[in-house]
């Protein structure tokens, strides 16, 4: 390698599009849908009876969260690291996580407290909402900052 | 003079390292990113994977086996080692 200047350059462009690229902007939005569903109906499982069919429920919902997941990682082929991940497109997703916490956590503790049958499914409901509708806005946002990211640093595509 | 790290001094393998840096990343992702023959990418990644920099992680059997790298601790160090070398060096050319 004989120019330290254009080294360095590249390897920041390789570190930079591995967050902008494809990896994370191009998630389809029938995966948060399928995520919201799969989340919903664990959680709608918790106030299920007879209680067999309310874990058989989480356990599908479980199982098929796992599926999307791996189906999602596996295309993609890279898991971007948040620790390095540049700070615009690290609110972005701190932000989502937060309040899904928030909201989700909330609603989950008030239907154990409350143990009854519609407090499960409002609570399964609010989990479908959060999980499809806030993961498409989130990834239209990364989209959004990731591009203005790329040129205000100059990313060469392709 | 900063002393440039002869393992990932090599254009491939820095690439390979500033990729991996920021994402744990699977051979077909990392051959398509960096445009280069399988044969070509496997060899640059063994000098990583000896080196103790990245750890591979083989997923899976037969034609569906994919493999995922990611860096390891040291190899995380001698990244950002490295590049701070690259910047002396630049900030060294630039004064004199």
């Amino acid at each position: 390698m004989t120019d330290p200047i254009r080294a360095l350059d590249q390897a920041r462009q390789d570190r930079l599009a591995t967050y902008v690229g494809d990896t994370m902007a191009k998630v389809p939005w029938w995966y948060h849908v399928g995520l919201g569903l799969a989340s919903g109906l664990a959680v709608a499982g918790g106030g299920i009876t007879p209680r067999w069919l309310g874990v058989a429920m989480a356990l599908v919902g479980a199982a098929a969260i796992g599926a999307l997941v791996g189906w999602w990682t596996r295309r993609a082929g890279a898991i971007p690291r948040l620790r390095n991940m540049p700070r615009p497109l690290r609110n972005v997703l701190i932000t989502y996580w937060v309040v899904f916490a928030v909201v989700v956590g909330s609603m989950l503790i008030w239907a154990f407290v409350s143990q009854s049958q519609s407090a499960f499914v409002r609570a399964a409901v609010v989990q479908l909402l959060v999980v499809s509708v806030g993961g498409i806005l989130t990834d239209h946002w990364y989209a959004r900052r990731a591009q203005a990211l790329a040129e205000r640093e100059g990313l060469r595509r392709g | 003079m900063a002393e440039l790290n002869p393992v990932i001094h090599g254009q491939k393998r820095l690439r390979i390292m500033a990729i991996l840096s920021a994402a744990e990343a699977e051979f077909a992702y990392l051959q398509e990113r960096l445009d280069l023959s399988a044969p070509d990418l496997s060899k640059q990644v063994r000098q990583l994977v000896d080196a103790g920099y990245v750890k591979a992680n083989k997923t899976g059997r037969g034609p569906g086996s994919t493999t995922w790298f990611r860096l390891t601790r040291d190899g995380r160090r001698a990244y950002d080692e490295y590049v701070e070398s690259l910047r002396q060096l630049i900030g060294d050319a630039a004064g004199t």
